[in-house]
């Protein structure tokens, strides 16, 4: 095998190696040998033949096959596809040492592709992307290049550049053509597979993803991932795009016990202290009709009005997302109202029934939400009696350091400071004393105690929790909330798109005059906000933001999604027409890149044909000295071959076939060798 | 006429994609999923599609051949023309018959065809006789090697096999050729008749002289083998005989006829069902060559060859060995 196909056989490898870090899911420290017995490959292929060599590879090859059995014996399902990887990145390993006459890079090949396959369910990065963008080109070069090995026709010299442009040119059309098929080709987005349910089983905990759920637990250390998936859109039909709502509730927590905090399922509250509270404080919904509810005062539902889709169909139970304070519900059809039960915390639930099904379309709803006032007008707090279920605190569940620090930190301020002092203090405390590490990163505690302690960083669940119950420690009543703070914001179509990544988990105080208070002490700087504003970007950040921005797109692509794609591609030609029906100067721009296309081509032909033109002369010139006349449609060979046969003497018949092969080597053969 | 199938590698990927769909469809939808799909569905139509596009308006023929010796490989010559782009990886492949049944022979490749070119290949050697050629192809497997894209391109009917003819000093006077080959013939068994003794020439070899001639003589005289003095080589070929020395003798007498060329000479051969003289003022070698690669023995109750002159080299040999020519050798 050639250097040049085996230099990209590897690099191919690399890449595949690559795309198994950026998921996160095999450690470093296992990869590191595996890139390094990549990089030695070229040195190694000379032992190929050795019985030793190859027994080694095999006895690897066993070795990880061990783990992945021994693992699945232990853990079950999980590690599965972790180990996987990590076996078929061993094995292209093995395969690209062992290249040679009895082995053929055809394995070599599928292989590559099949782990960028699986690393698509671990890892929806920019990083994927951008390491797939390289693969392309490098997979197709390897293939031609193997081709022409496999025919015995090795390429050399300036062929090498010709083939490796071609393999170029060919990875855009193929990238282009995928794109489209991508954006046009119909499909169910919504659709479940055979597997269904049991497919994020059998992905095992290392493909889990940050979303929201109807319970939060602490203490689950495995790495999860960043799903763009979109959960839902927002269009604002009426209002201003200052007063988006920030916090999008769909849970609240009032009960930490075990270790986890449990939401509300059923129509009433299970303590009847709070059900007495959401009763005073008018909390729960009021019917307005057969569609419509509403939530606090109607004076105060005079805010911004969305319409909101949920992306796609989920059949069984789930939550809407609503903001703080009074709003307006109204479903929307075809989804039949009793689907929808308000719930007295304040929160919705809805149940598909399966006729309510759109395809690849969600329920949708209307809202109507009170206006961001500088200073959000509450209600009165009820005497303290009823906000005692926002005060329960089971004293042997809490870590001793968490009540520690509370008072601590209480003790530090001036006494009988206000409620918002302490609470603001606290959370300052907590921002600053204690590191925030997304659910994608190790290093995360293990357990609530280990977070107050310092052993570890946690999430804004642990946050959210830690504040919380020093809060109750201290007997300010609060509750945990959890939900989404969206971050995309599409200024052209007045849309905010609430994706998987976005869930996030705070707190909310009981104000005695200002009533429900959102206090986030997650660290301000993971604090989510709405992007999509024009902010002081470098072109660098920029440029990365846009790829980000299309690339997420292109992860979260959905129904509408096509349908809009669908919508510009027919809108394309009458733009083009009346843009040049306003200015027909733009004709002049596709037509000067046509015809700089053509004369780059013409050119190019110019330049082939002048190539032979030196080497034709010389022919021509000894043809002529021989006193034979110019062939006509004869090839130089052709003509030889008739003089052969006696017409010419020894010495002519000589200079004409060293003319001939002279001719060849110029004009076919890049030049004299 | 073009065909189109697909290779190993080719089987292989349609495999590899079905498990892929089957994947596909097991699990809930994805978009990355999706977007890896049909990229490999992309990869493979636009294979198939390049590959045969890079074989649209290609040209090309297989030249004719010269009458080859058998059991040595086969020069052949053939031109292709990329048309108005250049063409990779092409390469011809003839289809033929080899005695045995058909035959597919690559003569020859190039990685990139910019310009007309003419090439030359080697064939697989062959047996004697006349090949059949049934058909000859240009055909690529570019890019990827997934599928395998054939075009037909027009190609000689047959390849002319002759005898691989016995090795012979070049150069060498017919004297010294006759002599080596009576010498030959003799050490096989053969029936050489000497002709008679003549006085010893300029460039006559010393191993020649018939020492005890010469002594009764006084003078230097040698051994004249039939058909050593005449202008023409005559050479009657009975081909009442065994498979073995009639091979023999055919290789004997393309060997001869090749010499004839080469010298300008001219081989007379009488056998049943020619009596021709060719080579210089007679027929062309190439139809004696012609006439060897086709020839077969006959049974002993078939005729004999016309008659020739008594001068003339007989083939095949056989066992009878005169005692003249035992006492001569």
């Amino acid at each position: 095998m050639s250097l040049l196909l085996r230099i990209f056989l590897l690099d191919l490898v690399l890449l595949d190696l690559v795309f198994v870090q950026v998921t996160g899911q095999a450690p470093t420290r296992l990869l590191l040998p595996l890139y390094a017995l990549t990089l030695a490959s070229p040195f190694l292929v000379r032992f190929q033949d050795r019985l030793l060599y190859r027994a080694a590879w095999t006895l690897g090859l066993f070795l990880v096959f061990g783990t992945l059995v021994y693992d699945l014996g232990r853990q079950g399902l999980a590690p599965l596809l972790q180990d996987g990887l990590l076996l078929a990145a061993w094995c292209q390993v093995q395969v690209l040492n062992q290249i040679g006459p009895k082995q053929r890079p055809d394995l070599l090949f599928f292989n590559s592709f099949l782990i960028p396959l699986v690393t698509s369910f671990f890892s929806q990065d920019l990083a994927f992307i951008a390491v797939f963008a390289l693969y392309v080109p490098v997979l197709l070069i390897s293939l031609q290049l193997w081709n022409l090995e496999r025919g015995g026709l090795p390429l050399a010299g300036r062929k090498v550049a010709w083939a490796i442009r071609g393999a170029l040119r060919r990875s855009t059309v193929l990238l282009l053509l995928t794109l489209a098929v991508f954006l046009y080709w119909p499909r169910d987005f919504g659709r479940r597979g055979w597997v269904g349910e049991h497919f994020e089983e059998l992905l095992g905990s290392g493909a889990k993803s940050v979303g929201f759920g109807d319970e939060l637990r602490l203490g689950d250390t495995d790495l999860a991932t960043l799903s763009l998936e979109v959960v839902l859109r927002a269009r604002l039909l009426e209002g201003r795009p200052e007063d988006l709502p920030v916090y999008w509730t769909g849970n609240t927590f009032v009960d930490y016990r075990d270790h986890g905090w449990q939401a509300i399922r059923r129509g009433r509250l299970l303590d009847p202290l709070e059900q007495r509270f959401a009763d005073e404080q008018a909390m729960s919904w009021k019917r307005l009709d057969a569609r419509s509810w509403q939530r606090g005062p109607a004076e105060d539902c005079d805010g911004p009005r969305f319409r909101i889709t949920f992306a796609t169909a989920r059949w069984n139970q789930c939550k809407l997302f609503l903001p703080a304070g009074p709003c307006a519900l109204a479903i929307l059809p075809p989804a039949t109202p009793d689907t929808v039960v308000p719930l007295p915390d304040g929160t919705v639930r809805y149940t598909y029934a399966p006729g309510d099904l759109q395809e690849g379309r969600g329920l949708r709803y209307e809202l109507r939400t009170r206006g961001m006032a500088p200073e959000p007008a509450g209600l009165q707090a009820a005497p303290t009696v009823a906000t005692g279920p926002f005060l329960t605190l089971r004293r042997d569940e809490l870590p001793l350091e968490l009540r520690r620090i509370a008072h601590d930190v209480a003790g530090s301020l001036p006494p009988r400071s206000d409620q918002h002092f302490v609470v603001e203090a606290l959370r300052a405390h907590l921002a600053a004393s204690y590191e925030y590490l997304h659910p994608t990163q190790p290093g995360r505690a293990a357990s609530l105690a280990d977070f107050v302690a310092g052993r570890g960083g946690g999430h804004c669940e642990y946050f959210a929790t830690t504040l919380a119950l020093m809060l109750r420690e201290l007997g300010i009543p609060c509750r945990l909330s959890s939900g989404y703070v969206p971050r995309e914001w599409d200024p052209a179509s007045r849309t905010l798109t609430i994706r998987k990544r976005d869930a996030h988990s705070w707190v909310e105080v009981l104000d005695p005059i200002a009533g429900w208070m959102i206090v986030d002490p997650s660290p301000a700087s993971e604090q989510p906000g709405v992007t999509g504003d024009a902010r002081a970007e470098g072109p660098w950040q920029s440029l990365i933001g846009e790829a980000r921005r299309l690339w997420e797109g292109l992860a979260s692509f959905d129904a509408e999604g096509r349908a809009r794609a669908i919508r510009s591609l027919e809108k394309l030609p009458g733009l083009f027409l009346a843009a040049l029906t306003r200015n027909p100067l733009w004709l002049a721009l596709p037509l000067a890149v046509a015809v700089a296309a053509l004369t780059v081509l013409l050119h190019r032909r110019r330049v082939r044909a002048a190539a032979a033109e030196p080497a034709v002369a010389r022919y021509l010139e000894t043809l002529r000295r021989l006193g034979i006349e110019r062939p006509d449609e004869r090839t130089p060979r052709e003509l030889l071959a008739s003089y052969r046969e006696g017409a010419l003497d020894a010495a002519s018949l000589g200079r004409l076939a060293r003319a001939t092969e002279l001719h060849e080597r110029d004009r076919y053969a890049g030049g004299r060798t | 006429m073009t065909r189109i199938r697909p290779t190993r590698l080719g089987v292989e990927a349609l495999i590899f994609f079905t498990l892929l769909l089957v994947g596909w469809l097991a699990t809930p939808y994805s978009n990355l999923f999706f977007l890896l799909l049909a990229f490999f569905a992309c990869l493979m139509g636009l294979g198939v599609l390049w590959a045969l596009g890079n074989l649209r308006g290609v040209g090309g023929r297989v030249e004719d051949f010269a009458p080859q010796p058998a059991r040595q490989p086969i020069l052949a010559g053939f031109v292709l023309d990329p048309g108005r782009r250049p063409k990779e990886q092409v390469e011809v492949v003839l289809e033929l018959d080899d005695g045995e049944g058909t035959q597919r022979a690559r003569v020859g490749a190039v990685a990139v065809l910019e310009h007309r070119t003419a090439l030359e290949g080697v064939l697989p050697p062959l047996p004697r006789g006349i090949h059949r050629i049934r058909s000859a192809w240009v055909r690529s497997s570019f890019p990827f090697g997934g599928v395998l894209v054939q075009r037909r391109i027009p190609a000689p009917e047959r390849i002319v096999v002759h005898p691989a003819p016995l090795e012979l000093r070049r150069g060498a006077p017919r004297s010294l050729v006759l002599a080596e080959l009576g010498e030959r013939l003799v050490t096989a068994g053969a029936r050489v008749q000497p002709s008679g003794l003549r006085e010893f020439r300029q460039g006559d070899e010393a191993r020649r002289v018939h020492w005890r001639a010469s002594a009764r003589r006084g003078s230097l005289v040698v051994l004249e083998w039939d058909g050593e003095a005449e202008e023409a080589l005559e050479v009657v070929l009975d081909r009442r005989a065994d498979r073995k020395p009639f091979e023999r003798a055919l290789s004997v007498l393309a060997a001869l006829g090749l010499r004839a060329q080469e010298l300008g000479e001219t081989l007379h051969l009488c056998s049943q069902g020619v009596d021709l003289a060719f080579g210089e003022g007679g027929r062309p070698i190439r139809e004696l060559l012609h006439w060897l690669a086709e020839a077969e023995p006959l049974a002993p109750e078939d005729p004999p060859p016309p008659p020739c002159s008594p001068a003339a080299l007989r083939l095949p040999f056989t066992r009878d060995l005169e005692p003249e020519a035992r006492r001569a050798t």
